[in-house]
């Protein structure tokens, strides 16, 4: 077989392509460097724990760069990113790889973040925190989604794939668990009246 | 101010300094693209095979037993099954949904299988595994011997000979993936060397076929298609490629290891009766699949179903989504050679269900492991899209599928 032309077409568009490829993940890396912090707190709110928070933004960035081309054309990153992280996080097939490691390493990174928290918590917020990790992972969510994305219901619906009717109705549920299972002392309007009595 | 006001504010406020201390960027764009790679492996491994390797790890823990000679019970001839004879109860899901939560009861599968971790026989005894590590594949050869790929506690792969008068040989490391030929009386897999092994039962001892498949990591073995492969053995195996293509297929043989070019497929799916199914193309988004055959078999193509086995017989090919993840596939179709799709059931949202192995019984059933609501059962599905349950369903989180089916079905002892 005749050896290929070492130069010509078939070279410049070797060289292109590589060009290509490497602008298009200095644009990735750029846009990894820039949102990475806003959706690993997002992701801490939906796991829990810092180590499956930084796993489940790590697949969700992997997830975009497979699609980069094209959700970068249509200018919705930040849309598409936020969608895959909540739903990934939500898919059945992540729980069941997630539920088989229960390393030693995440009882100490579990331990590290309960003890930073409560060294600057009056303990009220702990507290309700505590009730939010125990809502299933649809409902906590949607609460993450609406109160601290501080997104619409639609906005919230849009993320999860659901309709808005559930959404208040998710997020209904949510607080009424909130509500009853949080101590007492959760409840603002029940603080004040002890404080006046 | 409402008592969700207050609530919803403290809400807001505490999920904000929650967050405070999670800042510092860790990840850097070699991590993603690493993680990405990963993906795109999972996404494009067949079906079957994909969600075999992810259930195999997922198996419940079943109990380690030691080795014992006891003989593996094969059982008698093959018993046809009677799917709408015995239907006792429950009812047809609508045409094109996929919702097994309450099926007619069929017979049990003709063939043994796994539940809980106990061997269950088509005659209605059961028995002990027996294996050293835990069973993610079985093969149930010819002459009453077994084939087992197992998994050990810290996720490898082993494939664990079973003879038929119950002797184990020891445990060898494997590749996850586990094929037989249609007659069932050759077995192969693939070292972690890239060599495949092919083994009969009637032979003492398994051996090494063609040449050592190309690449370091995550070779998956397709099909068997020799007759007899004491003589003359062919198999197909799909070995990682560089760039775009991802998967590269071979063809490996008594006379060597060579990419296999036919059809221009980037992954091999099955091959039976002088007919082939595999990807022609794989995307992030989906693949196309390719059915062809000698002569003037002009077989199909469509991008809207990727195929995972022939029938018996070789007049039905059994078909999954183009794209699959999650915990299995939220579909199931058959598909005739020459392109007319039998049916398809698809999970909606009312009904949750995903297929994570089937296999084929007869000529125009497969047996599937599905998993809806908390529940694991066996559903026989017809080529008219009947479904029934062979095994009810039994409580189990979806991470602990509590079924192994044969590889390759019904052997002609079972």
């Amino acid at each position: 077989m005749d050896r290929p032309p070492e130069h010509g077409t078939g070279a410049v568009g070797v060289a292109d392509r590589k060009q290509a490829r490497d602008t298009r993940d200095a644009d990735f890396a750029a846009y990894l460097a820039a949102r990475q912090p806003s959706l690993l707190r997002t992701a801490y709110l939906l796991t829990g724990n810092r180590h499956d928070a930084e796993d489940l933004v790590q697949t969700a960035f992997a997830k975009l760069y497979l699609s980069w081309d094209k959700v970068r054309d249509q200018g919705s990153m930040d849309g598409y990113v936020r969608r895959i992280l909540v739903n990934e996080h939500n898919s059945l097939w992540r729980r069941a790889w997630k539920r088989r490691e229960h390393s030693a390493e995440d009882a100490v990174l579990h331990g590290l973040d309960s003890a930073h928290h409560d060294a600057h918590d009056d303990g009220v917020g702990a507290a309700l925190w505590e009730v939010v990790q125990t809502l299933p992972r649809k409902a906590r969510a949607v609460v993450v989604l609406r109160y601290y994305e501080e997104m619409s219901e639609a906005e919230t619906a849009a993320v999860l794939g659901i309709s808005t009717g559930t959404v208040k109705s998710q997020t209904s549920r949510a607080l009424a668990a909130l509500r009853t299972r949080a101590p007492q002392n959760l409840n603002p309007r029940a603080s004040e009246e002890e404080d006046k009595s | 101010m409402s008592k969700n006001d207050d609530l919803t504010r403290t809400l807001t406020r505490e999920l904000g300094d929650r967050t405070r201390a999670m800042d510092g960027s860790m990840l850097h764009l070699a991590d993603v693209k690493g993680r990405a790679r990963s993906i795109r492996r999972r996404r494009t491994a067949a079906a079957v095979v994909g969600v075999a390797a992810a259930v195999a790890v997922i198996v419940p823990s079943v109990s380690l037993m030691s080795h014992s000679n006891g003989k593996p019970e094969p059982g008698p001839a093959t018993q046809t099954p009677s799917q709408t004879q015995t239907a006792t109860d429950g009812q047809q899901p609508p045409a094109g949904v996929l919702d097994v939560s309450d099926l007619p009861t069929g017979k049990a599968p003709a063939f043994d299988y796994v539940k809980d971790g106990e061997l269950q026989f088509h005659d209605g005894g059961s028995g002990a595994v027996n294996t050293e590590y835990r069973p993610s594949q079985v093969v149930a050869m010819d002459d009453g011997a077994r084939v087992w790929q197992t998994i050990s506690d810290q996720g490898d792969a082993y494939i664990e000979l079973q003879d038929a008068d119950g002797t184990f040989h020891k445990p060898v490391p494997a590749y996850v993936g586990l094929e037989v030929n249609r007659e069932h009386n050759t077995a192969g897999w693939v070292t972690p060397d890239g060599q495949v092994m092919v083994w009969s039962g009637r032979a003492t001892e398994p051996r090494p076929l063609g040449d050592r498949v190309p690449g370091a990591h995550d070779i998956r073995i397709a099909a068997i298609l020799s007759q007899d492969c004491t003589e003359f053995c062919t198999v197909y195996v799909n070995g990682p490629a560089d760039g775009a293509k991802i998967w590269q297929p071979y063809e490996v043989t008594d006379d060597g290891t060579s990419p296999y070019t036919d059809g221009g497929l980037v992954m091999v799916d099955d091959v039976a009766g002088g007919m082939t199914v595999g990807k022609t193309e794989v995307t992030d988004f989906g693949s196309c699949s390719d059915l062809f055959g000698g002569g003037e078999f002009q077989g199909f193509s469509t991008c809207k179903a990727q195929f995972d086995s022939f029938s018996p017989d070789s007049a039905t090919v059994l078909g999954y989504p183009p794209y699959v993840d999650g915990l299995g596939s939220s579909a199931i179709s058959m598909w005739n050679v020459t392109g007319d799709k039998l049916f398809e059931r698809k999970a909606d949202a009312k009904h949750q269900a995903a297929v994570t192995d089937a296999v084929w019984e007869d000529d125009s059933h497969v047996i599937a492991a599905v998993y809806q609501e908390n529940t694991w059962s066996l559903v026989r599905i017809g080529t008219d899209g009947s479904m029934e349950y062979a095994v009810p369903p039994v409580k189990a989180s979806d991470f602990d599928n509590p079924f192994v089916l044969p590889t390759g079905g019904l052997s002609s002892t079972s």
